[in-house]
């Protein structure tokens, strides 16, 4: 079989098991999100937090419980971090220097995963097991109640800026839909023969009769949450290229299945909140679209050989792996930055130009396509008020979503959510090129060394967390830039899309009208793409030209 | 850096987010209800559909 065709074969399979899932877990957690009943392990969650699960709350008081949440849960990883050597399992590593255990506390609180360390090198199995797995579950959890509430704003009317219950949400998410799939992902994972056992150092004799020092640790448990949540830090720091995480080609089109499943079920899920099957399907249909696109331009540009020594290998597998070659490795890595995972399988940096330009142009985009569980879809609904904003612009009529009224209050919300990761970006990657001690933690110079600051601060600010190897950021420096990125690149735009969940709910609801944009059609999905590229990409132009682009055509 | 300044940097960085919060619910709140306030910005053909 020639690898053009088994490249094929593998997106074909990837679609169909996508297909079959997606209307199911849709419908699934339309029903979590909109059911009254709780169930009893619920019950017992809620009188150890003591809220009241029926209490419907307004969007400040549901933000509010969102900063609260990860307040906590920074200062708690924080203190796990610094004080891993005297808990049990240690393995006996020391704690995190401060701006270490800050900067991998901030990144697992949201949901973005940079690693500076080397897990199987720094992290025992209770920072891996009880810190961050447990922050794999809740900021995943975060992103998707979120993603929730926005939809039940659009659903309401005259609700008094009222989008539900955080801790209900958090719960119901938890119980109800992160752990059963990541309990029965995990069994596949470990049957596919990734590892699971307490084990510390075990010194094995290789075939060659060297001696190896190999650790062991909950692996498949933590995998599974890992791709599931879109959270992405590996157990070892070759992430999914590790065998031990990523053994072979069945577990690494699992591995992307998994990535890519939530973000769009929930998609579907929209639909059926807002009682309008059509709508979820419109979602759906761009982030398809846009997914199908990047995937199959990643795979041509990692298969078609181009440049000497390429040429004379055959194929361009540097920094790749020969279990998985060139078109599963590009697929992995267009699903990874697609979303804002940051697992990878192959090392980015080693991407043909073009390959890793799109890597990052991916990120660029906001991860939209399908994006992080949760903000992928209320990423992609700012950016339907801002398309069905321009499109009212054009033909002069009142513009409308969902039977909600765009006007000035709701625009400038959307703007500043489009505005605030590009800003953090730019301004984090200037930094990164002019401080000395930014410049100090890139492996190269030139077009390729402003891609590595641009690739990390980008991946930073987004809430992806994978990297693009080259880069050194286990500093003070680099440490403190990028945690603050995840930060403020995290919550300020959740912030901003429960203030317009708010906004949406207090609003009446409109019947459609002949001058209603109808925002079901291929049309919109068509326009909804071009806004998505023409509106975020460009931001991102003139640097793309000085790093990537320039290299490319170099 | 000591464990003070990101024990600072993590509080201030909260402290801005429910300031941020507090100010976008002030402006939201003395701003009225966008579907009630609408009729002079009406286009001829809404005021038609109507």
């Amino acid at each position: 079989m020639s690898a053009t065709t088994a490249a094929i074969l593998e997106l074909a399979v990837l679609i169909a098991a996508l297909a079959v899932v997606v209307p199911f877990l849709g419908r699934y957690l339309a029903h979590v999100y909109t059911s009254p009943r709780h169930l009893r392990v619920e019950r017992a969650a809620y009188r150890v937090l003591r809220v009241d699960p029926d209490a419907d709350q307004h969007w400040r008081a549901y933000a509010m419980s969102v900063m609260g949440l990860s307040l906590v849960s920074v200062l708690l990883l924080y203190a796990i971090a610094r004080l891993q050597s005297h808990l049990p399992f240690d393995l006996g590593f020391p704690g995190f220097f401060a701006s270490g255990a800050w900067n991998t506390a901030v990144s697992f609180v949201t949901n973005t995963n940079w690693q500076w360390y080397s897990g199987e090198a720094a992290a025992g199995h209770t920072l891996q097991a009880a810190g961050l797995t447990v922050q794999n579950f809740l900021s995943a959890a975060v992103g998707l109640s979120v993603a929730a509430a926005f939809a039940r704003g659009l659903a309401r009317s005259r609700a008094g800026m009222r989008i539900g219950n955080f801790w209900t949400d958090l719960v119901r998410t938890t119980v109800r839909v992160l752990l059963p799939i990541a309990v029965v992902s995990a069994v596949v994972l470990l049957a596919g023969g990734v590892i699971q056992n307490w084990h510390g150092f075990q010194s094995v004799t290789t075939l060659t009769g060297g001696h190896q020092t190999i650790t062991g640790g909950p692996v498949a448990s933590q995998e599974a949450i890992k791709l599931l949540g879109t959270n992405g830090g590996g157990f070892y720091n070759a992430n999914s290229a590790h065998p031990f995480e990523n053994p072979n080609a069945f577990t690494n089109i699992v591995q992307v299945f998994l990535i890519l499943v939530l973000p769009f079920a929930m998609a579907w899920a929209f639909g059926l909140i807002v009682k309008d099957k059509r709508q979820g399907g419109a979602i759906v249909a761009t982030m398809a679209a846009l997914a199908l696109a990047s995937v199959s331009l990643m795979t041509w540009a990692e298969m078609s050989t181009s440049g000497a020594a390429t040429k004379l290998a055959g194929a361009a597998m540097e920094g790749k792996e020969t279990r998985f070659g060139e078109a599963a490795s590009a697929m992995y890595g267009a699903a990874t930055t697609l979303t804002s995972t940051g697992a990878v399988d192959s090392m980015h940096e080693s991407f043909t130009a073009p390959g890793g330009g799109l890597a990052l142009f991916n990120m660029m985009l906001g991860e939209i396509a399908p994006g992080g569980v949760g903000s992928g879809l209320y990423g992609m609904l700012i950016l339907a008020v801002i398309t069905v904003f321009l499109c009212g612009l054009m033909v002069g009529r009142t513009p409308e979503y969902l039977g909600k009224k765009i006007g000035q209050r709701e625009v400038v919300l959307a703007s500043l959510y489009i505005l605030t990761v590009p800003t953090l970006v730019l301004v984090g990657a200037a930094l990164g090129v002019t401080a000395s001690q930014g410049l100090a933690g890139l492996s190269a110079d030139g077009p390729h060394g402003l891609s590595e600051a641009l690739y990390a601060v980008t991946s930073a600010a987004n809430n992806n967390g994978s990297a693009f190897a080259g880069i050194t950021s286990g500093t003070d420096f680099w440490n403190t830039l990028l945690g603050a990125l995840m930060l403020y690149g995290r919550f300020v735009p959740i912030i901003l899309v429960l203030a317009l969940a708010g906004r949406f709910a207090a609003a009446r609801h409109q019947p459609a009208s002949a001058g209603t944009l109808p925002t079901h059609r291929p049309l919109f999905v068509g326009l909804l793409s071009g806004v998505a590229l023409v509106v975020v990409g460009l931001t991102f132009v003139p640097a793309l030209v000085l790093g990537p682009i320039v290299e490319s055509l170099s | 850096m000591s464990d003070f300044v990101y024990l600072a940097l993590t509080l201030l960085s909260f402290a801005g987010f429910a300031l941020l919060i507090g100010a976008l619910d002030r402006r939201l709140a003395s701003e009225p209800d966008p579907t009630e306030d609408r009729d002079a910005g009406l286009d001829r053909d809404e005021v038609a559909s109507r």
